[in-house]
């Protein structure tokens, strides 16, 4: 099982993204630094950096050099990070976002976890299941309070080469009334425990970039 | 003249080469301009695109109902002051201006939706209120009437017929 022997993560990823909008492709590298620092360089189809720092997210555009920084008072959710940081956590990062365990059963050979949420995110969700079979996460979903699917994460094509072991494919599916968005995410160059580009661990603003602040 | 022939014989290559050039540039200016405004065009579409989205995720957060139900007129101050909150997980490779249209489009949707919010639990709030005065005053018109009754009554019950009984004097004789 994944754990707290990962202390950096990086790896590409190339992400197929179909809604109503159409299809969208996005590629970049995704690191990963304990505890819990995550930044996603994406170079198409723009340059931009995501800095997930806890409750604070920086968007960084080199080309135009204009930031936005969104500032939370809750843990952020973000379903694209978490569904593949959270492999890196026994628990995945529930606890650390506020839910509680609430229940264990079996189904076939799969292990399923049942979480209730935090109470600031009650109203939005009721629980969390997770399935873990032969010591793999195999899958993540978030329920509303009416008990519709809301969003469900699957890890596929694990690479058993790698020591720990990592999906090679997540899909992610996001629901809500009016909506559907299918993730297909593709990993690939997958380098656990390896030090991390300079750019990436000292990774600052620039100084004279334009920072737009927003309360999240 | 024979200078002037041969002045004109070598600056024509000069002339040939300054008509190319200026004809390619008049050749690529609308080309340029073209590519600038789609350019530009691009971005228009990407904002305009980020601000429909941002306005479809505004969901209006229902916390903002008990902001308004347990603080009353401050409650209703506070969709406006501070900026509803913003996800990002949409943003990941999105460009400047589709982040500047999701942005505006989710604020500008759903400050007046979290103000509808406050107002439906300050509404609430008020008619708490005002019920509560009403029933205060009613229970202390109430207790008042019931005082007086009963000061006339036990007053009849213990004055003799021929004394003044008002309340101010109490019983005396005449």
């Amino acid at each position: 099982m994944v754990c707290q022997t990962v202390e950096t993560l990086a790896v590409d990823f190339a992400r197929k993204t179909t809604s109503r909008q159409g299809e969208e492709l996005i590629r970049g590298t995704l690191y990963f630094q304990a505890p819990e620092e995550v930044i996603i360089k994406v170079v198409e189809p723009t340059e931009q950096w995501n800095v997930y720092r806890g409750k604070d997210l920086l968007i960084y555009y080199p080309a135009e050099r204009k930031a936005f920084r969104f500032v939370s008072r809750n843990r952020l959710m973000v379903p694209f990070a978490q569904s593949f940081i959270g492999l890196v956590r026994e628990d995945f990062g529930l606890s650390d976002a506020g839910f509680l365990l609430t229940e264990n059963r079996k189904r076939a050979n799969v292990l399923i976890t049942v979480w209730s949420p935090p109470r600031s995110l009650r109203s939005y969700v009721s629980e969390a299941r997770v399935g873990i079979q032969d010591a793999h996460p195999l899958f993540l979903e978030f329920y509303d309070p009416r008990g519709n699917l809301l969003t469900r994460v699957t890890y596929l094509e694990y690479r058993e080469d790698l020591e720990p072991s990592f999906p090679g494919r997540t899909l992610i599916f996001q629901k809500s009334p009016d909506m559907e968005i299918r993730d297909d995410i593709r990993y690939s160059n997958h380098r656990v425990n390896e030090i991390l580009p300079t750019e990436v661990t000292d990774f600052t603003l620039p100084e004279g970039v334009a920072v737009e602040e927003l309360k999240w | 003249m024979s200078m002037i022939k041969e002045r004109s014989v070598q600056n024509r290559p000069l002339w040939k080469c300054v008509a190319l050039i200026l004809s390619l540039c008049l050749c690529a200016a609308p080309l340029a301009a073209q590519q600038e405004s789609g350019e530009s065009g691009s971005m228009a579409e990407d904002y305009n695109q980020g601000w429909l989205d941002g306005q479809f995720d505004a969901e209006g957060k229902g916390l903002w109902i008990l902001s308004g139900l347990f603080l009353g007129p401050i409650g209703i101050i506070l969709p406006w002051v501070i900026s509803p909150k913003v996800p990002g997980a949409h943003l990941i490779g999105k460009s400047v201006a589709y982040v500047e249209g999701y942005t505006d489009g989710y604020q500008q949707k759903a400050k007046p939706k979290n103000f509808l919010y406050s107002m439906i639990g300050f509404g609430v709030w008020a008619v708490a209120a005002v019920a509560g005065t009403v029933l205060a005053v009613r229970a202390a018109e109430s207790a008042s009437d019931s005082c007086a009754e009963s000061f006339g009554q036990k007053c009849a019950e213990s004055c003799a017929p021929d004394l003044n009984c008002s309340p101010d004097l109490g019983c005396s004789s005449q």
